[in-house]
């Protein structure tokens, strides 16, 4: 009766918008600005975050994940199904992204505790130089395989064929520290397996940049017009030391507010989360890197201090979540999937044994037992926000190249896959965790007490 | 790229200008003028926007719109959330009745006023006297529920009791008058001649959406329950589709918040005293960034037309407003004293009117509206120093000490309506 009354309230919403939109677009505009953002910008934030919080309800009350009924939700409403939130509308839903993303690495960053990841090095090393080493290679074959049967290069282009593979097997590497920190703050998941999968994450994440560089650069060079190793080397130093750098900067700043001022800490997160994105893309800098290691900064230097602000940002967190991933989910593109899901299964098929079983071999070399060394590949299957920027930033690059489309499509079908599967087996990855790791402080605290 | 950190500079200044450390300062007489009124964000908004040192330009108002949209939803919510039968129950007639008599004096007083000043103005198009008229008419409207800088006395309470209710009633007032004229005005390119009578339709539509959607926010903040993350997203999400709703139907957004908030007010139970504490947490700050934005969105290169409306508007509240001042709750006659501060307070203009031309700019950044908001600004200024030096000047005619009381809520000391 509540689930149907749930879903009642949510067709009212989208009706209501809907019909509202339409009535508004046969009315004359009262003004006209070259710079004017689209009418509807407000309304469909509107839409975005109240009807995704109450989907989000609605998969939770049936046993999934909210971040799923976040993502359906855009999904439906998005430009591929119901087509409330058109294609047009979509950058300017971009502050929201910046904005989601800031936060989401300040606490991603805020979770990785130093002492941890010196004493986990071997584990944290071990797994993520199998995951990438392992998936970067499956999947390149994979692609490297049925590029021909896909469109993606010709048989007797091998140059083609080989970058089209490289590029879609490092994209494979990217995982989805956005989607991780919304699940584990959704079931309320602490402790060593959090912190041994954001510390991979990382490691991952920063390697990730560095390959990619790399491969797109010597694609470019393999396919003729591409930049020198000179230049390469030049941004990747740029990129990751100007991220660093700015990231130190940006956990100092906010540790001085936290230590002189430490007042409207809402308001003051949004302002910080806001001016690392803008500062990061004047720059060109990495966003997810500068919060990650502003958040790493101010958890492990000023702890006390900085507490407030951390349980701010979780308090902020859910509507920047709404509004995220039901974002990412109207941008799903079904016409991709519809046409590459051949393909996108075969690489989703050999990238879960893939991570199931590099995790589980790094967790055996570094001697950690079950229920960790079980269930914490689940942490490392959902793709979302990392990988797409970077299919757009191949997708622009090598725009002349005829198997650029193709691969756009390939790669998002395949992240499309990730993002709708790997929320619920995280979920359900994090929830065992948590449950041992529980049983196992109870069983401790007994008997201490004994 | 320079609004984005024109919007973060607001921001951050308001958060500063908000801070205990920085209120100290207002113990200055004219420091605690400048702060209690929001004039300081004014000021500050004045100085780094077009007419100072351009840190942030006029593009603002198109490209902020979607944001400071939010913002005046969250104001026009907040004035709705008041609306509630147990609150207006003990109102006095006699009170309403003046609050009524001040709102259609001034409004119809302080409009024609503005409407025989622009009507002529090179600078003002035809079709945008009557919106202006309506906002200088609607800007008039009541006084400020801030008391603290008149200085009264604890014998006093039922003055400021009296100017803080009529205070109180007059926002909703002055915003409806407001979004019906402008309504009216018609938003027809050409301008049609007579009202816009499909304005109407428009406005019984958002009605109707601030209705189902006061429902479905009452379901909504039943199953948030206390989590306040769960909260805000119902409210930010709330406030999000009506004023979006507004923009797509040309209502009011202000308008439009105020009857969502009267409806999940008069829905809701338990649940909406959360939500209400919830958001007036906030009040503070959003009050101090709309000053800051209409400081930046203002055009001081005032014309013969506004300078002659900024002097008209000013005395007209120094002379016509004290005659419709509200007379103290309290069962005791009235002192001299208590009546000359009556009649100074309500010279003072509400922080409304200020929000209020700050979404005419919003929602139309003509150079006649970014000036309409300037004399708004020029014209509270002046009344706010007139005032409060003068009530300050008035003796008090027992030894008591004057009320400082620090524990007043929020409501009290901020720029807030």
């Amino acid at each position: 009766m509540r689930t149907a009354r749930m879903l009642l309230a949510l067709a009212t919403i989208v009706a209501l918008v809907a019909l509202t939109r339409r009535w508004g677009a046969t009315l004359p505009e009262v003004v006209q600005h070259d710079a004017a953002p689209d009418r509807s910008a407000t309304i469909l934030i509107g839409l975005l975050l109240f009807g995704s919080w109450m989907f989000g309800r609605f998969f939770n009350s049936i046993g999934l994940p909210k971040l799923s009924g976040y993502l359906v939700f855009g999904l439906i409403v998005g430009p591929g199904m119901l087509g409330v939130v058109g294609e047009e509308q979509l950058p300017y839903l971009r502050l929201v992204e910046t904005l989601a993303i800031a936060l989401i690495a300040l606490m991603a960053g805020g979770e990785i505790d130093i002492g941890y990841l010196i004493r986990s090095i071997k584990l944290v090393l071990s797994i993520a130089a199998m995951q990438l080493t392992g998936v970067f290679l499956a999947v390149s074959g994979v692609v490297y395989t049925l590029a021909p049967a896909i469109g993606l290069a010709t048989a007797d282009d091998p140059t083609a064929r080989i970058v089209a593979a490289a590029i879609i097997g490092t994209i494979a590497t990217a995982l989805s520290p956005a989607v991780f920190i919304a699940v584990m703050n959704e079931v309320e998941a602490r402790g060593a397996s959090v912190r041994a999968s954001l510390s991979v994450m990382m490691a991952m994440e920063l390697s990730l940049i560095v390959l990619f560089l790399l491969v797109v650069g010597v694609s470019g060079n393999a396919l003729g017009g591409g930049a020198s190793a000179a230049s390469i080397a030049t941004d990747l130093a740029v990129h990751l030391v100007g991220s660093l750098v700015a990231g130190i900067i940006f956990g100092l700043a906010l540790a001085w507010y936290m230590h002189a001022v430490r007042e409207h800490l809402a308001i003051f997160v949004i302002v910080s989360c806001v001016t690392i994105a803008v500062v990061s893309e004047v720059l060109h800098l990495e966003a997810l890197i500068v919060a990650i290691v502003a958040g790493i900064l101010m958890r492990n230097v000023w702890r006390e201090q900085v507490g407030p602000l951390f349980h701010t940002m979780e308090h902020l967190s859910l509507p920047v979540y709404c509004v995220f991933f039901a974002v990412a989910g109207a941008k799903v593109d079904l016409g991709a999937l519809a046409s590459m899901w051949p393909a996108a299964l075969a690489i989703v098929a050999v990238r879960f044994p893939i991570v199931w079983g590099s995790t589980h071999l790094g967790c055996r070399f570094a001697g950690v037992e079950p229920p960790m060394r079980t269930w914490l590949w689940t942490a490392f299957i959902p793709q979302a926000g990392v990988a797409v920027a970077l299919v757009s930033i191949v997708a622009a690059t090598f725009s002349e190249h005829a198997f650029a489309l193709p691969l756009y499509s390939l790669v998002l079908a395949v992240i499309a896959i990730h993002e709708l599967v790997g929320p619920i087996i995280l979920r359900l990855g994090l929830e065992r965790l948590t449950d041992a790791e529980r049983q196992n402080q109870t069983a401790d605290d007994a008997s201490a007490d004994g | 790229m320079r609004i984005a950190l024109g919007i973060l500079l607001m921001i951050g200044l308001a958060i500063l200008a908000t801070s205990p450390k920085f209120l100290k300062l207002r113990r200055a007489t004219v420091v605690g003028i400048l702060v209690s009124g929001g004039w300081l964000g004014v000021l500050v908004g004045l100085a780094i926007g077009p007419a100072g040192l351009a840190l942030v330009s006029h593009d603002l108002a198109p490209t902020g719109t979607p944001i400071l949209t939010i913002g005046l939803g969250w104001i026009g919510l907040m004035v709705g959330l008041q609306l509630r039968p147990e609150v207006l129950r003990f109102v006095p007639a006699n009170l309403a009745r003046r609050t009524a008599i001040d709102a259609s004096i001034s409004f119809t007083l302080a409009g024609a006023i503005a409407w025989l000043a622009l009507s002529n103005a090179p600078i003002a198009p035809a079709n945008s006297v009557i919106p202006l008229a309506a906002l200088i008419g609607a800007a008039t409207i009541g006084w400020p529920a801030e008391t603290r800088s008149l200085r009264l006395t604890a014998a006093e309470s039922g003055l400021a009791m009296a100017l803080r209710a009529s205070s109180g009633l007059s926002a909703p007032i002055a915003i409806t008058l407001f979004a019906i004229a402008h309504a009216l005005a018609g938003i027809s390119e050409p301008p049609i001649n007579g009202p816009d009578w499909a304005a109407l339709l428009r406005i019984g539509g958002m009605a109707l959406i601030a209705v189902t959607l006061g429902v479905v926010a009452r379901f909504a903040l039943r199953r948030a329950g206390d989590r306040r993350a769960d909260l805000l997203a119902v409210f930010l999400g709330v406030v999000a589709i009506i004023t979006g709703a507004a923009v797509e139907l040309r209502v009011s957004p202000l308008f439009a918040a105020m009857l969502a908030g009267v409806v999940v007010t008069n829905l809701a139970g338990r649940e909406l005293r959360r939500f209400e504490r919830f958001i007036l947490q906030a009040e503070h700050v959003v009050a101090v960034i709309f000053a800051i934005v209409a400081g930046v969105l203002m055009d001081v290169a005032l014309g013969p037309a506004t300078l002659g409306l900024l002097a008209a508007i000013t005395i007209f509240r120094i002379i016509v407003k004290p005659t419709l001042a509200p007379d103290s709750l309290s069962p005791d006659s009235p002192t001299q004293r208590s009546r000359k501060i009556a009649r100074l307070g309500a010279v003072r203009q509400p922080p409304l009117a200020l929000v209020l031309g700050v979404g005419l700019v919003l929602t139309d950044p003509s150079p006649v509206n970014q000036q309409a908001l300037t004399v708004l600004a020029a014209a509270g200024l002046f009344c706010d120093l007139y005032a409060v030096l003068r009530a300050r000047a008035v003796k008090i005619e027992t030894p008591e000490e004057p009320v400082e009381n620090d524990s007043a809520p929020s409501t009290e000391e901020g720029a807030s309506p």
